[in-house]
């Protein structure tokens, strides 16, 4: 639907306001999930859960709770959308994507429900610019069906360690494999490039591991390119829980500061690669 | 077989590995760790390894993924272990990191022939020394792409030249030439005049090295490969190293036969030493704290081993790693310039005879000149 055809809305019918003193707070999140063009807003009275997924086997999730938010205030049981998140955040960043000291971006996200573009009223140093989005039949998001009864490994690592692990996993490896056992090696990442293999072996004694909870040995692949997005989540987090359950369904649960010391969480939920390959000793 | 890597050492492995790295991102590099190295620890005795006659060729992409993150290499990994797997068919570098994190890699290689040059040190009749401060003025001049360079030594002047193939027209290139007067070099003897052509790639790869260390550049050259040991500053003998070890650079050589000779073993006195191969360690400004480089030795022959002169205490302790100090460098010329000099393949001796692939290589290039 082009923009023209969409209908404008006065302030008083709007379906979801949500204000921030500073944009950042919801750019910085929105940026680690950004893997693909497209993503998926649901706003009920508990915040706003964004959701990107890719080739039907990797899902994103980023909620930003309402208290988050300086204002927020929402007239239906949940209001869904879908927006061009390349478009959203280069509104959201229309000032410079740099951080100055004691200057942030204020915003006011308007929207009037279906049908209705996204309004972003944007305001930073007395210049404010109106942006609006055009927005999309929201898609059916995927449900993974994963629950923590169904959780039969978890482990908490503190994100500095994991880091650096993730920056130099080989990526000629076509996949990731993960090992997580009540028994040595623990916790153990894995990859099989072009010029041998690779472990990164945690012990969980280890200092970086805050949780470890595994009941049963289980090893599991996942493709690199599908995992690899995850990383800048990783640079943002403070904490990440890694969970699989029986069929092998990967979890991942960033815990992220914002600007403010607010805490905010990314998910990633992931399938195991079906194909079958030799592991290597 | 199995080595260890002490803490401080290893991010100058990965660092010492990085010229290399550079130098050899379309072939392979050669390296040969012997147990006589005391900077790195060896189980087992110490003639398993020369026994064993275990080397290898590994892609440099494969090596340059174990020590990825250079800059936090000090502060994360406190031990680098390396071994042959059970199977015989991996090189497992193990780095065992802070908060037991352990990282391994299974690094596939290739059996490799051993390249040990032999010559004699004092066979040159032009000797020439200088600042590698000289070197590198010298050589940034050239285009990066530019493979190789012809110098011609003369009583008066040294003249570095880039070279020109011969289906190649000069008046379609960018010619470049750098004159070096006599004057310029802290030492000048020319017996005769003479011209070379060899790769300036590994001259390049020679260059930090040196740079990082306050070792001078000596050149020595007839029309056999060119010899660069570098010349330590004798007024520091404290931190002088006696250690032979050094990096084997895998190099090309023109043709011919190897002669079947040991290499030459050098005395252990601290001024006359006598660097048998190629070396390729970086050395850390004596004046300043850093680490020692690590490196390998490539021939046998008896040594001290002499511990690192912080204290007089410290020289006892065991696995404490020695200084070490760049050591040679060995360039070969593709083909010698001036007339009269040293012509054709059969008259050039062959101090290190190439590699089966090595040689494959050449004939293609021969037969597409």
């Amino acid at each position: 639907m082009p923009l023209s055809t969409q209908l404008e809305a006065g302030e008083e019918q709007y379906v979801l306001i949500a204000s921030l003193d500073n944009a950042r707070n919801l750019s910085n999140i929105l940026k680690a999930i950004q893997f693909k063009d497209h993503a998926t807003f649901l706003a009920t009275s508990n915040g706003i859960k964004v959701t990107v997924e890719d080739s039907k086997c990797l899902q994103a999730n980023a909620f930003i709770q309402a208290e988050i938010f300086q204002e927020f205030s929402i007239q239906e049981d949940s209001v869904m959308f879908r927006v061009n998140l390349a478009v959203l955040l280069d509104c959201l960043t229309i000032f410079g994507g740099s951080a100055v000291p004691g200057v942030t971006t204020a915003l006011k996200m308007c929207y009037n429900g279906y049908g209705y573009p996204l309004t972003l009223f944007l305001e930073e140093g007395g210049v404010v610019t109106v942006c609006k989005i055009k927005t999309q039949e929201p898609e059916e998001t995927l449900d993974f069906d994963f629950c923590s009864t169904n959780v039969i490994n978890k482990v908490i690592l503190q994100s500095d360690s994991l880091r650096e692990a993730f920056s130099e996993l080989d990526m000629t490896s076509e996949v990731l494999q993960i090992t997580m056992s009540p028994d040595k090696p623990y916790f153990r990442l894995s990859t099989f490039g072009n010029s041998g293999s690779a472990h990164c072996d945690y012990p969980k004694d280890s200092d970086m591991m805050e949780v470890f909870q595994c009941t049963q040995t289980q090893t599991n692949r996942y493709k690199m390119s599908l995992l690899k997005p995850s990383t800048k989540a990783l640079s943002l987090s403070c904490k990440v829980s890694i969970r699989t359950d029986n069929r092998g369904f990967l979890s991942l649960q960033y815990m992220v500061r914002n600007d403010d010391g607010q805490i905010c969480f990314i998910e990633y939920f992931c399938c195991p690669d079906e194909e079958v390959g030799e592991q290597e000793q | 077989m199995r080595c260890v890597v002490a803490t401080s050492n290893v991010k100058v492995l990965g660092k010492a590995l990085s010229p290399l790295c550079e130098f050899l991102t379309l072939g392979l590099g050669c390296f040969l760790f012997t147990p006589s190295s005391s900077s790195i620890m060896t189980r087992g005795s110490p003639g398993d390894l020369e026994d064993s006659g275990f080397r290898c060729k590994m892609g440099m992409k494969s090596v340059q993924t174990v020590f990825k993150s250079l800059s936090s290499l000090d502060k994360t990994v406190e031990k680098c272990e390396i071994d042959l797997n059970p199977g015989g068919n991996r090189l497992v570098f193990q780095l065992h990191c802070k908060y037991g994190i352990t990282k391994t890699h299974n690094l596939s290689f290739q059996e490799s022939e051993s390249l040990q040059p032999v010559f004699q040190k004092d066979g040159y009749g032009n000797v020439l020394r200088a600042q590698p401060r000289l070197l590198a003025d010298t050589v940034v001049h050239f285009p990066p792409s530019l493979e190789e360079v012809n110098v011609t030594v003369s009583r008066e002047r040294v003249q570095f030249r880039n070279h020109l193939e011969d289906e190649q027209d000069a008046s379609r290139m960018m010619l470049t030439e750098m004159s070096l007067d006599a004057d310029e070099f802290e030492s000048f003897r020319v017996r005769e005049e003479t011209g070379i052509t060899f790769c300036l790639k590994e001259l390049r790869v020679r260059d930090p090295a040196a740079q990082s260390s306050d070792i001078k550049l000596q050149l020595q050259c007839n029309s056999s490969p060119v010899y660069c040991p570098p010349q330590a500053d004798t007024s520091h003998d404290d931190f002088l190293s006696d250690d032979m070890d050094s990096y084997m650079i895998a190099m090309e050589t023109s043709c011919g036969r190897a002669e079947a000779q040991p290499c030459s073993t050098g005395s252990d006195q601290r001024r006359e030493r006598e660097p048998v191969t190629a070396a390729c360690s970086t050395r850390s400004d004596h004046r300043r704290e850093r680490e020692p480089p690590v490196s390998a030795a490539c021939s046998t022959g008896s040594r001290q081993q002499r511990g690192w002169r912080r204290g007089e205490e410290e020289e006892e302790l065991p696995g404490t790693p020695p200084q070490k100090r760049f050591r040679s460098l060995f360039l070969v010329p593709s083909s010698p310039l001036l007339p009269g000099s040293q012509s054709g393949a059969s008259n050039q001796e062959v101090l290190a005879e190439a590699s089966d692939s090595d040689r494959r290589n050449r004939k293609r290039k021969q037969q597409r000149n």
